[in-house]
């Protein structure tokens, strides 16, 4: 097993290396100049002052050049410095990657506690009045798009009702001033994160309760269900252990290609609700064309990628005896 | 006449019907079936797909899949408890425990991702009050008894380590882990090739001489049937046409269906030529006709055929047919019943 994970990544470098290079070129394309940018909206340095800032940031020669410094650099550890922040991409990865962390580890679980006993009652009922309401349920958590139904939370919730901060990870004033105590604290995050929680959980739920739903229906006509009701086991037992650990195999895949999306962040919800996570960064990063940013966040987001779909195929063998990975 | 002393009653099926309801109609899987199995008895039903054979043996055990169902008729179980209408606490203590089953399937009647050794104790630790190192003695007993090599290797592999005939020899080991007094096996030897299926068949006939379990076989082997079944039920489009010992089967059929059947077997004899085969197919299951269900193929139909469904005859003790043909020998008649 541990010969296999290391030949897969060792097969990574070189799909590292041209999404590296996928991604330095498609960055640098992006119309707009950076040191303008940079110095902000009618500033007066001189053409001459800009060639130097020019060099200072990395930007000056062709194209490969520029990539083979920054690649030597990345090499080291050194994702470069973020011109908007004036700090180092690392520190600033490491410091915004948690909230996003935070925010799509909760629900995630929330979705896949609800997702799993509901996809699995459905497949047993299929076509009851049950199974129809949960299938045009998700059917409208995947068409509606998360900024919609986000705004319309907040309309509702925050607006109207005024129960729920409307965007943020914090209370201003409160984070400004100082919590009293750790609780405050947990609890100012805790309700600011309600309503993107749900909106977030609401998408993954409607997916993964289809497949859950899908996987158990195939599963329950297979002949080997039909052999542990003929063995006089409970429906249940039947059901939850017999069906759900094989509905369990495809499900583990889609659940581990889950996992990078934990870290990457979700670029629209976190710009709509301000969530200081690696989305939002992203966005704001493209948006003052702080270019070592957006390439640093792209590339963590490809290699997050590449490492989903290798535990996929890790938690694959560990589910189902069939697959070996030597 | 020691051949008309019986064994104890196992099992007592009455106008068993069983009912698909489809959106295209009702479907009568099974309409009417009639049929007794005593203990150390091979009972073998015969017919061709969709006769009904397979949803006979489900319904005793209450395992009819939605959108079937049992409409009408008893299943007495020798206790004398009728198994239709049971609720389904009392149902599962039968399941695997005093019935069970096996399945044509072999290759995917065995869960994929539980070692063959934990399949057979699940049956064991439910049914029976033992500890976990008991089931799992029991269940290399088992295996040892299935003829299977290397017990103690096997209850840790997974189904998909083994091949196909020794899957077939887990299910059996399986089924019969509980010491049932039924065994209902359903096409057990289909799925096989020929040389492991004579050697599953002659290891269910051991285990029935050492285990006294009865087997109801579902087939439509003509060849199996003689090697293994003491009586037959012969079926067809839901009903039993004719039923009898299986010597007395062979050397007599009665029904022109059983007749066709026998004719249609290729021999060493049979010289070239074409196989005789049934002229047309087995009517629909949603438009069966008012009168004998095998009318339309029969060579030997009469108009009386087409009107009413044809009265059970007894030919011999033990030998019953359904057919118009034999109303005059009839010794139900004779015999005033």
């Amino acid at each position: 097993m541990i010969k296999y994970i290391l030949k897969r990544l060792l097969n990574m470098i070189p799909v590292i290396f041209i999404i590296s290079i996928l991604i330095f070129a498609t960055v640098r394309s992006m119309p707009g100049d950076p040191v303008n940018a940079y110095l902000g909206m009618g500033s007066k340095v001189t053409p001459e002052q800009k060639e130097v800032i020019r060099e200072q940031l990395g930007l000056n020669g062709p194209m490969h050049e520029q990539y083979i410094r920054w690649a030597g650099r990345l090499v080291q550890g050194d994702l470069g410095e973020s011109i908007k922040y004036k700090k180092p991409v690392t520190e600033l990865i490491g410091e915004y990657i948690w909230n996003t962390f935070l925010l799509n580890v909760i629900s995630l679980i929330l979705a896949v506690l609800v997702s799993i006993p509901i996809g699995i009652k459905q497949a047993t009922k299929k076509y009851s009045k049950f199974d129809n309401f949960w299938t045009v349920f998700s059917l409208f958590g995947i068409s509606v798009p998360t900024f919609f139904f986000g705004l319309v939370l907040v309309f509702f919730l925050s607006l109207q009702l005024g129960l729920l901060p409307m965007n943020g990870m914090r209370d201003p004033i409160q984070a400004a001033f100082g919590y009293p105590n750790i609780f405050a604290n947990l609890a100012d995050v805790a309700s600011h994160m309600v309503i993107p929680v749900i909106v977030l959980a609401f998408g993954s739920f409607s997916s993964l309760s289809r497949y859950v739903r899908n996987a158990m229906i195939d599963v329950i006509n297979q002949d080997y269900i039909r052999t542990a009701r003929a063995k006089g086991l409970k429906e249940k037992v039947v059901i939850y252990r017999h069906a759900f650990k094989n509905a369990l195999i495809p499900l583990v895949t889609l659940l581990g290609s889950y996992i990078p999306s934990l870290f990457s962040g979700a670029m629209i919800l976190e710009t709509v609700f301000l969530w200081p996570g690696l989305g939002w960064i992203l966005i704001e990063a493209i948006n003052s064309r702080d270019l070592s940013v957006t390439t640093a966040v792209l590339l963590f987001s490809a290699v997050l990628m590449l490492l989903g779909n290798l535990l996929s195929d890790v938690l694959y063998s560990v589910v189902d005896p069939r697959i070996k990975t030597e | 006449m020691a051949e008309l002393v019986r064994n104890k009653k196992l099992l007592d099926v009455r106008d068993l019907k069983v009912y698909f309801y489809t959106e295209k109609g009702v479907s009568k899987a099974v309409d009417g079936n009639n049929f007794r199995m005593y203990e150390n008895e091979t009972l073998a039903i015969v017919g061709e797909s969709g006769c009904g054979k397979s949803v006979t043996a489900m319904s005793i055990l209450g395992l009819v899949d939605e959108p079937g169902k049992i409409v009408d008729g008893s299943i007495v179980e020798y206790e004398g408890k009728n198994m239709v209408g049971m609720s389904d606490e009392e149902i599962r203590d039968i399941r695997g425990n005093e019935i069970s089953m096996i399945f044509q399937e072999p290759m995917t009647s065995l869960n994929p991702v539980f070692k063959i050794g934990d399949q057979i104790m699940e049956a064991v630790l439910l049914h029976e009050d033992v500890t976990k190192e008991e089931a799992k003695a029991r269940a290399v007993e088992m295996l040892t008894l299935v003829g299977i090599a290397r017990p103690e290797k096997v209850v840790t592999d997974y189904p998909h380590q083994l091949s196909g005939g020794m899957r077939q020899r887990v299910m059996i080991a399986m089924a019969l882990a509980c010491n049932p007094k039924l065994l209902i096996a359903d096409e057990p030897t289909t799925a096989l090739d020929v040389t492991i299926q004579a050697q599953i068949l002659s290891l269910m006939n051991d285990l029935k001489k050492k285990l006294g379990t009865s087997i109801m076989l579902i087939t439509h082997d003509l060849g199996v049937v003689a090697q293994m079944a003491d009586n037959v039920n012969v079926m067809y489009a839901g009903k039993v046409v004719e039923t009898a010992p299986v010597k007395e089967l062979f050397a007599n059929p009665k029904h022109p269906y059983t007749k066709g059947l026998m004719a249609s077997m290729p021999s060493l004899n049979t010289e070239g030529g074409r196989l005789a085969t049934i002229e047309g197919s087995v009517p629909n299951s949603l438009y069966l006709p008012k009168g004998c269900y095998f009318a339309d193929r029969c060579p030997n139909v009469m108009d009386k055929c087409r009107e009413s469904q044809p009265p059970t005859c007894k030919i011999k003790s033990r030998h019953h047919v359904s057919c118009f043909l034999y109303e005059d020998v009839d010794l139900n008649k004779k015999e005033g019943k």
